[in-house]
This record gives structure tokens, C-alpha cells and sequence, in this order.
């Protein structure tokens, strides 16, 4: 049976006086990876944030079952992840008390780190292949390192579902590759995938169900390969889709996917 | 790669108790009268502990305050919070003087009102910052604001000054807390002083993780855990609260809660509960420092503690604004 790890309904925020996003509803499930996708300005980003409990809204987000707006910051932060586009991080922090930072919703008054917390750092930078960089100032990371690092607090913090915006950008083709391969390794674990992404063919090729939006307004929900279809995809973007183009690439079949290495250098 | 602060504590540690020797053992006065040697130490012990406690107040104030607004160029007296205080602390002396309801409650001298007025005082110039400038305000709207503050706080703090020449020894208390330095601290003002400090530095400490993931901004915060309305407010009190200490002991003494926390950054590193240690013993060993200087250079009297932290922590603080010239001009 499909457990519904996410639903909204009805969902519209309003920014200064402009409504930019206007009665959205959807479902997210647990074991799958869900794409948010659409043209720039569409709503994406700021559904993320807004599930994250970063923005006010009328209608209903519903996580795990539980109302999310009568959810403490850190009871959210128990159920959810969010990873944004930009972090504004930029302090020399080591990377592994980074991501132990993911813990704080698990901590005590004194937030003195436990062995369960050590384990879930661990498997955080084992998952996201970052325990290279566990004694490396975070400030001194590469854009895409950051980008592994910020994943791997997310993981730590123990939450089944995970909100990530453009994941996949700064990312060379084996790490957004390594990344796609880590998603639907969380989803097999029985995690629920929700992410924003800008390429369509990142979609098709690495979401269960897509989320098409333009101006604020859900333009069609689904099964991927009936979303990212011809007829969608025309009125979305005025382009004409092309399937199956001659262009793309995979992990390489020798090695198979990589789910947590990156490419070798 | 994060050095490990072992080895800087003890450089701290030695180099504290080499300052707290050199602040007991010199000065004016000899210590080889025996008729005067026991007043002398103890004179010098509670100037040594008021400075200690001042500075280590100031310089934890200054990592805290670092961390809430994600921004090394601010601290208690940039942001007007030590101004505030002092305003605060004035308008204490001049309500003692003038209400003889206050004088009349037993046990309530001008000693336990100070620091009360300092808290007031703080509290209200960080409250002001914090409402104008939260997340997105940038280094230049912060010190602007800060700039704004302290002006406004100096001045109301010299208008305050002169109502208190009617009677000439509310006059000379205004003043001589005005001036600041820790040569007039009496035992009871340091037993006052001494829970605040050390219930603040802790507080501050058991608020490291929460200040540690603020770095990330409010935003990313609120997400991890952090109850961002809840962590301002009480971060704020415990700032005000140990603002309110130094200001009631030393006076407005400049500069501490800036230089401290850049000296030890690059040894200890940015995390809080790392950091606000150091800080608080190398800014106590630093204003003892300091108080030993102004007591000890040759001049026609003491030169005011604010004066010689003035002196070294303008430069200081210059230096630092022009390496970050880019980071200001951009937000």
C-alpha cells in the first residue's frame, strides 16, 4: 500500500500583493521521488519553502498526517528536510559539525551530542561522499561539495521527507548523476523525494511523478511520462518536445550507478 | 584545516594568570610596606576582578552578538548596546537621587539600581537594532544604526549629566560612572556583577548550537530546529544582561567585544561553544590588561579605562573595516 508521506491542498501564498501561488494541490509518497517543475517564476521554489514552514499560507499541507501548521520548529524539522537552492552559509565551520547540525531537532536542552547522533553523521557523509571532507572548513568547499555537504545535514536530521530545490545545479554530470542515483536509493529506503529541477530530461529520466507549474497554477500532476508529454510541455514552454533525442548520457555500464562515489579525479 | 583549542586555552590560561600576577604586584605603591601591603592587594584584587569580569562580559556580548546578526563587525558598543547601558545606569543615579521612595526601601542602595538601569538600557538600544535590522539588514544598516544609537544615547546621556549638577554629589557619581574605569568598584558592586557574568556567559554558551546554526540564517535555522522568534528573544536578554554587568563595573568601555572574538577566531575557530570560553577569559585577561596600563603609564592621573581601549581597538577596528570594504559595500 502507497503511504502518503505529503498532501496539499488548495495551496496559495501570497507575496507583498501578488498571489504567486494559487490553489495548488498535490500528493507525495513515500518510496518515491517526486519532481516540482515549470518555467522560471512559476511557484516551484516557494512551494518548497512554504511546506518547509518558511512562508505563510491558507489551505492545508498535511505531513505524515499531521497538520504541518500546528507543527513546532522542531517537531517540522523531525518530519522534513529542506535543502534550498542557496544556503547562506559561508562560515569555516568543519564540515562534519555541519552536518551534525542536522541533530538540533533531535537534541536535548543542552544539545550534548549523543552516539546515535555520531551514527547518523556518519551515515550522512558515507551516503553523500563527503567523510573525505569531514575536517574541511565549509567555507573552503567547491559550490557543488557545498551542495553534498548541505544534503548530508538534511539526511542526519533522520527526516522521511526530504524537499530539496535544484539539487542538481553546479553539479558536474557524474556528481548530478551520483545524486539522482543517492535520491532513489533514499526513496528505496522508504523515503518520499520531493525536488524542484529546471531540466526537464533530470525529470523524465529520475521522477516517479511530476508537479508542472506555471504562473502559481498546477498545470498538470501525475505519472511523469504523463506530464513531461508533448501537449503539457508545448503549453508550458512553447517548445516541441522530442523524445528520446540523440543527446545523453548514463552511468557507465562497466561500473554501473555510482550511488555514492563521486567521478574519479 | 581547524586547529584544536587545547593548546590555546593553556596559551590563555598561562598568559591570564601572568597578566593577573603582573595587575597585582605592580602599580603605585609599594608593596614591600607591610603596613600597606594587605590594603594595597586588596584594592588591586577588586580592581583586578571588576575589569576581568567587565571584559569577559564585553567579549562574550561581542561573540553573541556576532553570531545573531552574522556579521564580525558589530559588538555591544558599535551596536549602541554599551551607550544604551550607560544611559540606562545615568538615569538610574539621577532616579535614586531624586525619588526618596527608592531611597527608603531597605537593602536598595544606587549600587543594586545601576546595574537594573543598565539592563533597561541595553536591552531597549538591542531591542531598537534587532527591529531594524534583523536578517537582511546588512553590515551597513547595522552600523549605521548602531552609529545612530550611540549618538543618540551619548547625548541623551550628557543631557542627563548636567540635570545632575543641581546637587553636587549625585553630580560627581554621574560623572565619575560616566568616565568609566574599575578604580572606584566597591567588593558589593563586584558581588552584584559576578552572578550576572558568570549566568550570562553560561546562558550565552548553552545558546552556542542554536548560534552556530543561525550562521546558516534565519531561514535554514527555522528549518533545522531553531525557534528563531524565541532564540532573538532570549540571545537578546542574555546580550543586555551581560552588557548591563560590564557597563555597572567598568563603565563604557569600547571595543573588547570587537577585537577579542577576531583575535581568537582564526585559533579556535567560529563554533560558539568553542569561541565563547576563549572569549570571555582572553577579554577579562585583556581589560585587566588594559586597567594595569591605564594605572600604571606615567600621566597626571588615571587615564579612564575606555580611554586606552579606545586608543587600541580604533585602529584595530579601522584596519578591520577596510578588509572587509567589499563585504560592506555589498551587504
Amino acid at each position: 500500500m502507497v503511504k502518503t508521506a505529503l498532501t496539499v491542498r488548495d495551496l496559495c501564498v501570497v507575496r507583498g500583493v501578488t498571489a504567486v501561488v494559487r490553489g495548488v494541490s498535490f500528493e507525495a509518497h513515500a518510496g518515491a521521488v517526486m519532481a516540482v517543475i515549470g518555467p522560471n517564476g512559476a511557484g516551484k521554489s516557494t512551494i518548497l519553502k512554504t511546506i518547509a514552514g518558511l512562508l505563510p499560507y491558507s489551505g492545508t499541507i498535511t505531513v505524515a498526517g499531521a497538520d504541518a501548521a500546528a507543527l513546532s520548529s522542531r517537531q517540522r524539522a523531525r518530519q522534513l528536510a529542506y535543502v534550498p537552492q542557496h544556503s547562506a552559509l559561508d562560515a569555516a565551520i568543519p564540515v562534519r559539525d555541519v552536518v551534525a547540525q542536522g541533530r538540533f531537532a533531535h537534541g536535548g536542552a543542552l544539545q550534548r551530542r549523543t552516539l546515535t547522533d555520531d551514527r547518523a553523521v556518519d551515515e550522512a557523509l558515507g551516503r553523500t561522499d563527503t567523510a573525505r571532507l569531514g575536517d574541511r572548513s565549509f567555507n573552503t568547499l567547491s559550490y557543488g561539495e557545498r551542495r553534498r555537504v548541505l544534503i548530508a545535514r538534511a539526511l542526519a536530521t533522520g527526516a522521511k521527507l526530504l524537499l530539496l530545490d535544484e539539487p542538481s545545479a553546479a553539479l558536474d554530470v557524474g556528481h548530478a548523476l551520483a545524486l539522482f542515483a543517492l535520491l532513489r536509493a533514499l526513496a528505496h529506503d522508504g523515503h518520499c523525494v520531493v525536488t524542484v529541477l529546471h531540466q526537464l530530461q533530470e525529470a523524465a529520466s529520475h521522477a516517479d511523478h511530476t508537479l508542472l507549474l506555471a504562473d502559481g497554477r498546477c498545470v498538470a500532476y501525475g505519472p511523469t511520462p504523463d506530464v513531461i508529454a508533448a501537449k503539457p510541455v508545448r503549453d508550458v514552454y512553447g517548445v516541441k518536445l522530442i523524445p528520446h533525442a540523440q543527446f545523453g548520457y548514463s552511468p557507465a555500464a562497466d561500473d554501473g550507478p555510482r550511488s555514492t562515489k563521486g567521478p574519479a579525479r | 584545516m581547524i586547529r584544536r583549542p587545547t593548546t590555546v586555552y593553556l596559551i590563555l590560561a598561562t598568559l591570564g594568570v601572568a597578566v593577573v600576577a603582573a595587575a597585582l604586584l605592580l602599580g603605585q605603591g609599594s608593596l614591600s610596606d607591610p603596613s600597606l601591603r594587605g590594603t594595597l592587594l586588596e584594592l588591586r584584587a577588586t580592581r583586578i576582578g571588576a575589569a576581568f569580569l567587565a571584559g569577559a562580559a564585553l567579549a562574550t556580548g561581542g561573540v553573541v552578538v556576532q553570531g545573531l546578526f552574522r556579521n564580525p563587525l558589530v559588538s555591544p558598543s558599535i551596536l549602541g548596546t554599551t551607550a544604551g547601558a550607560q544611559l540606562g545606569g545615568q538615569l538610574s543615579l539621577l532616579a535614586f537621587a531624586a525619588l526618596p521612595q527608592l531611597r527608603r526601601i531597605p537593602n536598595v542602595g544606587a549600587e543594586l539600581l545601576l546595574p537594573l538601569g543598565c539592563l533597561l538600557g541595553a536591552a531597549l538600544a538591542l531591542g531598537i537594532v534587532l527591529a531594524f535590522c534583523r536578517e537582511r539588514g546588512g553590515a551597513l544598516m547595522l552600523l549605521l544604526t548602531g552609529f545612530i544609537l550611540s549618538s543618540l544615547f551619548l547625548s541623551l546621556g550628557s543631557f542627563a549629566t548636567s540635570l545632575a549638577q543641581d546637587t553636587w554629589e549625585v553630580g560627581r557619581a554621574v560623572v565619575a560612572f560616566t568616565l568609566g574605569g574599575v578604580g572606584g568598584v566597591s567588593g558589593r558592586q563586584l558581588l552584584l556583577a559576578l552572578p550576572l557574568v558568570t549566568v550570562g556567559t553560561a546562558a550565552a554558551w548553552s545558546w552556542g548550537r542554536t548560534l552556530d546554526l543561525l550562521l546558516s540564517g534565519e531561514e535554514e535555522a527555522s528549518t533545522l530546529g531553531v525557534d528563531v522568534v524565541q532564540a532573538r528573544r532570549w540571545i537578546t536578554i542574555w546580550v543586555a544582561v551581560l552588557t548591563a554587568a560590564a557597563v555597572s563595573v567598568g563603565g563604557n568601555v569600547v571595543f573588547v567585544g570587537l577585537i577579542v572574538p577576531h583575535l581568537l577566531r582564526p585559533f579556535v575557530g567560529v563554533l560558539h561553544r568553542r569561541l565563547i570560553p576563549a572569549a570571555a577569559f582572553l577579554g577579562g585577561t585583556f581589560l585587566v590588561a588594559c586597567d594595569l596600563l591605564a594605572r600604571t603609564v606615567p600621566a597626571r592621573s588615571e587615564i579612564p579605562l575606555g580611554v586606552v581601549t579606545g586608543l587600541i581597538g580604533a585602529p584595530v577596528f579601522l584596519i578591520l573595516l577596510a578588509r572587509s570594504r567589499h563585504g560592506l559595500l555589498h551587504g
